[in-house]
């Protein structure tokens, strides 16, 4: 049996529900361990019919600082201003040209 | 030849009745000898056309202060309100209440012991009454397996101890023992007849377990992408991306059975893997309410 307990789900022997491994993957693999208060170990319980809606096209994300499927440039702040661009699979800065690299 | 005198049964060298070994246990001999005034020596006769009825199904029996064959629950009266169960089919201890019949007992009139009904064994102190630790075990009306609930309290009618919670530890699986009466309220417990229980919550906050009844929710991550526990084919749990309508990801809080289960696999209950054995969790079919 499991309590939500502050930011915790808890069982009776006072061991919570973790991400395995401590990270945070696609899959991870839930697991019972001892409380040490990390991330990894923190849940909301948040009802479905209160889970918010996520950003639509257009839409910012408030969390990633972004706006949804909407095409930017990212320009270096160095003086000449270039732009983040990919030479092959590397990337690198360089002055804007229209590409859509 | 004998003679009724007062209360006891005297022969000509004014020897009496007794109860051998001074037990009130079934099938114990009875025997003549010196008199003592004690209570294994002093009866009652009563008239075959006189004797009273015993009580039937559904009446009270004074006695021992419960209704016959009426099924109840035994709540203690310490914060929790608990109630009274047992696992491993055989030690007694304390759970919250689920909904399975362990948890459910009936007084039994032909033997006068509290049986339970999920296989009609009866309460017993372990060892023939040698210990404090209480079993149910099949039914023999022992001294060690006869208690009367009076006052708030389950008394074995031999020693005059009462059942109470173990080291006065409200807990989940805390053991169920007896002991000599402190009046304490962990010796103290309420019987509720499953006839007039009040009705079971189907919504609104459960406190103790932190969840709304019934109500679907979603185990979120702190982790930095906030992903949620998803159930992967009924059985291991991991986590992964909010995905908008998939209900693997979707739990809900069962008030009968007090646990976490599925919202796509609603017959299924979060639990940890080898009965706590295991660090994995994962949803299982086979749902008992144990601290797993």
């Amino acid at each position: 049996m499991f309590r939500s307990q502050g930011d915790a789900i808890v069982n009776d022997k006072g061991k919570v529900l973790e991400v395995q491994g401590g990270y945070d993957g696609e899959n991870k693999n839930i697991a019972i361990a001892k409380a040490n208060g990390e991330t990894h170990q923190q849940w909301d319980i948040v009802y479905a019919d209160e889970y918010p809606e996520e950003p639509k096209k257009g839409e910012l994300n408030a969390d990633f600082g972004l706006y949804v499927e909407r095409d930017f440039y990212i320009v270096s702040q160095m003086s000449a201003n270039r732009y983040l661009d990919l030479i092959g699979a590397n990337m690198v800065i360089k002055t804007p040209n229209s590409r859509k690299s | 030849m004998f003679r009724y005198r007062g209360a006891q049964i005297v022969n000509d060298h004014n020897k009496v009745l007794h109860v051998q070994g001074d037990v009130d246990g079934e099938g114990k001999n009875v025997m003549i000898y010196n008199q003592n005034g004690k209570i294994p020596q002093q009866w009652d006769v009563v008239y075959a056309d006189e004797y009273p009825d015993e009580p039937k199904k559904g009446e009270l029996n004074k006695d021992f202060g419960l209704y016959v064959e009426r099924p109840f629950y035994i709540a203690t009266a310490m914060s929790s309100h608990r109630y009274i169960d047992h696992i491993n089919n055989r030690n007694m201890v304390l759970k919250v209440p689920n909904g399975r019949n362990s948890q459910t007992w009936y007084f039994h009139q032909a033997s006068l012991t509290i049986r339970t009904k999920y296989n009609n064994q009866s309460w017993d102190i372990k060892s023939s009454g040698k210990t404090e630790d209480m079993q149910i075990w099949s039914t023999n009306s022992g001294w060690f397996q006869v208690f009367k609930y009076q006052g708030g309290q389950f008394i074995n009618i031999q020693n005059n101890k009462v059942v109470e919670i173990s080291g006065s530890k409200d807990v989940e699986g805390q053991a169920i023992k007896v002991h000599g009466n402190n009046g304490g309220v962990n010796q103290r417990w309420n019987v509720i007849y499953v006839d007039s229980a009040p009705k079971q919550e189907t919504k609104g906050l459960n406190e103790e377990f932190g969840f709304e009844i019934n109500r679907p929710f979603y185990m979120v991550s702190r982790l930095p992408l906030h992903r949620v526990i998803e159930a992967i084919g009924a059985n291991n749990l991991v986590q992964k991306r909010y995905t908008k309508g998939r209900v693997a990801q979707q739990f809900f809080f069962d008030e009968k059975t007090k646990t976490i289960r599925s919202q796509q696999w609603k017959n299924y209950c979060m639990e940890i893997q080898s009965n706590g054995g295991s660090t994995n969790v994962r949803m299982i079919s086979s749902i008992t309410s144990r601290w797993w």
